[in-house]
């Protein structure tokens, strides 16, 4: 509960709705028209290339610019004790809602996928391969996130969620071409996955733990 | 007497700066303000004392038993015995009122929402436009009544603020005074507040210590009553200005006459001239103690 509560302080409710109902809601209805309409496999890419800038943004209005130059504002936390360990509360639950959704968002494109045009659209691997999305969208938000904390102007988060997705969608090809096995990437991107989070949560708190020092004192 | 602060040796240098206090002690029960000049190291040592900044040499003891190395054992309570408002962006930009009380009950087991609620009320800003509004949509001067509610919302013995009257109207300068008396009040003798201030005329009638500060050391320091009786106003005429300078602390001259300060014990070395003493303001003594050690010329 006082995770929750932590993670509640950080992101705002409005934030929160999107992230939790807006998202989901805006991913099924791509989907939705992608399997209606386009008669190749390409709609859970093209979907979640895009959830991939919309989740990078969306950090903004939550942990946008802890780790920046300027982040005062955990001056608030540094007063407390119990400071430190509401900012890593916060952050853990983070990474695994993040988690959560995107496992949502794989489903629900699989899934309307599914229901509107059958599994004619489906790969022989599709399992590995929703895996591979999974995990190429996890790693790639919260790496992005990583990077945007760095900075407070939200053109920075934007170009850097921009960049990512243009990497990714070229990994994507070249899984979507054939031209690497798929366990190939799910083997590195989920040990990428392991790497960022942890990043993810240890970059924000060291901000933190140095913020209560200048500078090396002298004499 | 007893104290709620004891600095001994504390020293801090960075950016060619140095903070070197021999020896401070912050009296318990009182309003202390800390006065001097921009860069003088006022923000710095209240960092300190805060506990936000942790890399200096010295000791500090709080409340008469705790040492620094205790501040963050959470069972000594010492960091929520202390309430902070700093100058700058204390809470996150996108927190409106709701998270900063939120926020604050997860921090603090002090903290007290209704009494949060109320000071937003008494201090309007929780009018219906700005109860929703982000902390950095607002004016400076909300930003820091909303930092002054969070603080006075929290059940706590010593109370560390920077700069708080800066962003605010005389108004509410007026009303910040009000909430120093009523929080001293409140338990009798058992809390205290150390506040830096460059509005000193409209602090004095709630400060009860003085404390200033030039170059990271400490100058002058004791209760105001005390200063008064220390310094003393000295006016004359313009024809004397020459001979009382040599006894002034800082003079003020026109072609009319002067007017200075000048320590009391000194007044006798003025006798023979045409000169009237009067008690000095809190911001008469600081500004001539500052004079004396500025590099503003």
């Amino acid at each position: 509960m006082k995770m929750l509560r932590s993670y509640h302080s950080f992101v705002l409710r409005s934030t929160r709705w999107l992230y939790f109902l807006g998202i989901p809601l805006v991913t099924a209805l791509l989907q939705l028209w992608c399997s209606a309409n386009i008669k190749v496999p390409l709609g859970p890419a093209l979907i979640l290339s895009m959830m991939l800038i919309a989740l990078i943004m969306l950090d903004q209005w939550a942990f946008g610019g802890c780790c920046s130059k300027h982040a005062g504002q955990i001056e608030y936390l540094r007063c407390s004790v119990r400071g430190k360990a509401v900012l890593r509360n916060a952050l853990i639950q983070d990474c695994a809602l993040r988690a959560l959704v995107i496992a949502a968002l794989v489903g629900i494109c699989y899934g309307v996928d599914y229901c509107i045009a059958g599994d004619r659209l489906f790969a022989p691997n599709w399992g590995l391969e929703a895996l591979f999305y999974g995990f190429l969208l996890y790693t790639f938000i919260t790496l992005g996130v990583l990077i945007a904390r760095y900075s407070t102007m939200f053109f920075i988060g934007f170009l850097t969620a921009y960049l990512l997705m243009q990497i990714a969608s070229g990994i994507m090809l070249l899984v979507f071409m054939k031209m690497v096995p798929v366990w190939i990437p799910v083997t590195v991107l989920g040990l990428a996955a392991v790497l960022v989070t942890w990043l993810c949560i240890r970059n924000p708190i060291r901000k933190m733990e140095r913020g209560y020092y200048d500078e090396t004192i002298e004499g | 007497m007893e104290n709620v602060l004891e600095i001994v040796d504390l020293k801090k240098k960075f950016r060619g700066f140095e903070l070197n206090v021999k020896e401070l002690n912050i009296p318990k029960g009182f309003a202390t303000a800390l006065i001097g000049e921009n860069g003088a190291g006022k923000s710095t040592l209240l960092n300190i004392l805060a506990g936000i900044r942790v890399d200096y040499k010295g000791h500090i003891r709080y409340f008469g038993k705790y040492e620094d190395g205790d501040r963050d054992k959470e069972e000594y309570r010492v960091r929520e015995n202390i309430g902070y408002t700093g100058p700058g962006g204390v809470f996150l930009p996108h927190w409106t009122a709701k998270e900063v009380a939120e926020v604050s009950e997860i921090l603090f087991e002090g903290f007290h929402r209704d009494r949060f609620e109320q000071l937003c009320s008494d201090l309007a800003i929780s009018t219906t436009q700005d109860k929703s509004k982000k902390f950095s949509a607002l004016s400076d001067g909300n930003k820091m009544k909303m930092v002054l509610a969070a603080a006075f919302a929290r059940d706590t013995s010593l109370l560390i603020m920077d700069e708080p009257a800066s962003p605010l109207d005389p108004l509410m300068r007026d009303k910040l005074c009000c909430m120093i008396r009523e929080y001293l009040a409140e338990e009798e003798g058992e809390r205290s507040v150390l506040f830096s201030t460059h509005n000193i005329s409209d602090m004095e009638n709630v400060t009860d210590y003085a404390i200033i500060m030039e170059h990271g050391k400490i100058v002058e320091q004791g209760f105001v009553e005390d200063l008064k009786e220390k310094y003393i106003l000295v006016k004359g005429n313009a024809e004397d200005a020459a001979l009382a300078r040599k006894v002034l602390y800082s003079i003020t001259e026109n072609k009319y006459g002067f007017e200075g300060i000048c320590l009391a014990c000194r007044l006798d070395e003025l006798a023979g001239l045409n000169v009237e003493a009067e008690t000095p303001t809190l911001f008469q003594i600081s500004v001539a103690i500052m004079k004396q050690n500025t590099v503003i010329r």
